[in-house]
């Protein structure tokens, strides 16, 4: 289905590429209708009838913590390939998603054509802010791992910063940047460790060469970073300052929708749609706000899910659109994450 | 009584601790409750709490002369059992008060162990039962009072406070009584477990659509005050609301009566991001699991009314919150019995008389119904209370022969 997507530039969104977005999140809603039971249970019951003609508000969601409760897939068991697994922060149970060998095709693909256009068409040589996913316990294939697996066809020469105790591998690190420092390469990790390991633990002093050639993509979330009070300005002077890195690339991305994840506009700092996603904001009564207006939750959407109904997703994070257009040209909408609902303490008949 | 060492946070103390006791419905007591509802019904930011406000106007002497006039009987000689260890429940916020007041006005010491989470009306009402233990006339009570907060599953200080208690009112889940029944205590303890349960409507739909435009009005928001005034959280607040009647008359009546408290709820009630969310994920999940599904009525995310198929004892698992109602057509008022459990607290009913009601628990013998109240009064707090009495329980009675 995302064939005809994937020769066109990621960020082209005029009318006629919004229509065929549309339109195949029709279809999608559609397909896993006739093929997952437990989805077409909700819309039954939900009274919802699919038309021909829909805006994307109008199309059903499912919430983000429902993948933590029950298996939601539309594919034959025997045609799973992949089980992307992750801890939520606000639940103990792990969402589960459940994808086919095509399905994780898109994924990448969809990935790579989104960072070519920011990293260009050739492979840079990487730097992971974290340990070796094959040092991870393979059981536990998580969406950390995967998010590091999946990030890494962009780079080569992978090199990761923390040695198998954890610790900062400096001799590494030196090896790497006496090779690669004068050319542009990439710096992938997720927000929490860049802040923890670059901007905190790192000792400059036992390092003989510098960042500023380098790229920095991270994402994963920000509700560490709330917790110390570090906004995505604070974070990104740090970065100047410390590391004199100047290229930082921020991404919101979720496991219910891997590889249409939505990146930071460098002229603005808000997160892009792109021809695979978009979003629609919602006030506390799941109305659709309008864009421009006040705060709500975040509703993702993507074209990519084929093998699970995770098309179209409430999450539990607040945004906030953007108001008026960005002097790149960018044409789609473009929002901010503000952080994660905050979860109301359940008061139950008990003392706890 | 006041270690240091301990993670206990007092909200109201005096420096030292001493049993009181007094006979029930003191002139003293009265006074007490009806100074305390004066300066709740003054405060600004207290009123403006409608559970606060309900509390106020039941501290007030006339209510508690009313309550005295229904249990006090003076021939009798009663005095209080002397303390009495309240575990009081987070889903309520002013729940503490009404087990403090059940125990200070049968002439008892309180130690009340308050919720965890912070409520704004716990500390309000906090501040103002202090500001009273200040004044002279008030010091007894001042000394044999205690307000105060630990974590549960702190089981030493529960033990502390267990041994010195003649009684226990232990409001909670399966697990909290658990616990606290393994905790040593006096031989002679009396422990009351007010446990979860659950509340249902049952509305006959003649009645209501033969009423007038405005009772229907009232009854909505009566029905908004029992329900969504708490999240529909308290054990009181119906979940499932039971049309008795033709099949015509219960659709005719559901779609009145679901749609004016919609109109009451779109304007009063407001509900959090992840509440919402929660619910919706509750409806997601009642669809795919839920057998007895039969269809759904949504009215803007705030209401949501699942119709069921059949009822059972068990149906009670089903129910949710945050304005997510269960309804069933019943067409006689006696199979009412298929879902009543030992999970049942409160059946609030419209449109039937109190002598019905009677005779209907006398003919049938019911035991799995702890109390019967107007849909509106489902909160009214009585000194009897999911089946026990509570005045002769916390009191004890000395005979001259």
């Amino acid at each position: 289905m995302i064939k005809k997507f994937l020769e066109k530039n990621p960020f082209n969104l005029n009318i006629n590429q919004k229509k065929k977005f549309l339109q195949t999140l029709i279809q999608l809603t559609k397909f896993h209708k006739k093929n997952c039971k437990n989805y077409s249970y909700i819309l039954k019951n939900f009274s919802f009838k699919i038309k021909k003609k829909m805006r994307v508000e109008e199309l059903p969601f499912l919430p983000s913590s429902l993948f933590k409760e029950i298996e939601l897939y539309s594919i034959k068991k025997k045609n799973i390939f992949k089980t992307l697994k992750s801890s939520g922060t606000s639940s103990q149970n792990v969402s589960q998603i459940f994808l086919d060998k095509e399905n994780a095709k898109a994924q990448t693909m969809v990935l790579s054509k989104l960072f070519k256009s920011v990293l260009g068409e050739k492979r840079l040589p990487m730097l992971i802010i974290d340990e070796n996913p094959s040092n991870m316990n393979k059981k536990l294939f998580n969406a950390k791992m995967a998010a590091i697996l999946g990030f890494s066809i962009f780079g080569y020469d992978h090199t990761y910063l923390l040695n198998q105790d954890g610790r900062i591998d400096y001799k590494k690190l030196n090896l790497f940047l006496d090779k690669y420092s004068n050319k542009k390469f990439i710096i992938f990790g997720f927000t929490s460790n860049i802040y923890q390991l670059l901007i905190n633990k790192l000792i400059k002093k036992k390092i003989n060469f510098n960042f500023k050639n380098s790229i920095l993509i991270h994402g994963g979330g920000w509700k560490k970073m709330e917790d110390i009070k570090i906004n995505n300005d604070k974070f990104k002077n740090l970065l100047l300052k410390k590391l004199g890195i100047k290229n930082v690339i921020n991404y919101y991305g979720m496991v219910e929708q891997a590889g249409s994840i939505f990146l930071e506009c460098n002229t603005c700092q808000f997160f892009k749609t792109s021809i695979f996603s978009d979003v629609v904001i919602r006030d506390e009564k799941l109305k659709k706000i309008s864009e421009g207006k006040k705060k709500g939750l975040l509703q993702v959407l993507s074209i990519l899910p084929t093998s699970y109904p995770g098309h179209s997703i409430l999450t539990e994070d607040i945004g906030q659109y953007s108001k008026g257009r960005c002097q790149c040209g960018f044409e789609g909408k473009r929002f901010l994450v503000l952080g994660r609902s905050k979860k109301s303490e359940i008061r139950g008949c008990s003392d706890v | 009584m006041y270690d240091k060492t301990e993670n206990i946070k007092y909200l109201c103390s005096s420096k030292k601790f001493s049993t009181y006791v007094d006979a029930p419905f003191s002139k003293l007591v009265i006074t007490f409750l009806n100074d305390l509802s004066i300066l709740l019904l003054k405060d600004k930011s207290a009123n403006k709490f409608g559970d606060i406000l309900s509390l106020a106007f039941w501290l007030r002497e006339k209510n508690i002369t009313n309550l005295k006039k229904n249990f006090f009987n003076k021939n009798q000689n009663k005095i209080g059992l002397g303390n009495i260890f309240h575990i009081t429940p987070t889903n309520v916020p002013t729940n503490f008060a009404y087990s403090f007041v059940f125990g200070l006005v049968t002439g008892n010491s309180n130690l009340v162990k308050l919720p965890n989470q912070s409520f704004e009306q716990v500390d309000l009402i906090c501040e103002k039962i202090n500001f009273l233990f200040n004044k002279k006339k008030y010091l007894k009570y001042k000394n044999s009072n205690l307000f105060f907060k630990y974590n549960s599953n702190d089981i030493l200080i529960t033990n502390k406070f267990s041994k010195i208690s003649d009684a226990r009112m232990v409001w909670g889940g399966d697990n909290t009584v658990k616990n606290i029944k393994k905790v040593e205590t006096k031989i002679k303890v009396k422990d009351l477990y007010f446990t979860e349960k659950y509340s249902l409507s049952i509305i006959s739909a003649s009645k209501y659509l033969s009423s007038k435009k405005s009772s229907k009005l009232e009854l909505a928001k009566n029905f908004y005050n029992d329900t969504f005034v708490f999240d529909q959280n308290a054990c009181t607040s119906p979940r499932l609301v039971l049309w008795q009647g033709t099949r015509n008359n219960n659709n005719k009546a559901k779609l009145i009566f679901w749609n004016l408290l919609r109109e009451i709820v779109s304007k009063k009630y407001h509900i959090d991001y992840s509440s919402s969310v929660e619910k919706y994920k509750n409806f997601c999940l009642d669809a795919i699991k839920n057998k007895n599904f039969k269809n759904f009525k949504n009215f803007k995310n705030l209401i949501y009314v699942v119709e069921l198929k059949n009822i059972s004892q068990d149906t009670y698992k089903l129910f949710k919150n945050f304005g997510y109602f269960y309804e069933f057509d019943l067409i006689n008022f006696n199979s009412i019995q298929k879902v009543l459990s030992n999970k049942t607290q409160t059946l609030s009913y419209f449109g039937y008389t109190t002598k019905f009601l009677n005779d209907f628990i006398k003919k049938n013998k019911i035991n799995k119904i702890d109390r019967i109240a107007k849909i509106g009064d489902t909160m009214k707090m009585n000194l009897v209370w999911d089946g026990y009495n509570i005045y002769n329980d916390l009191t004890k009675e000395i005979e001259i022969i």
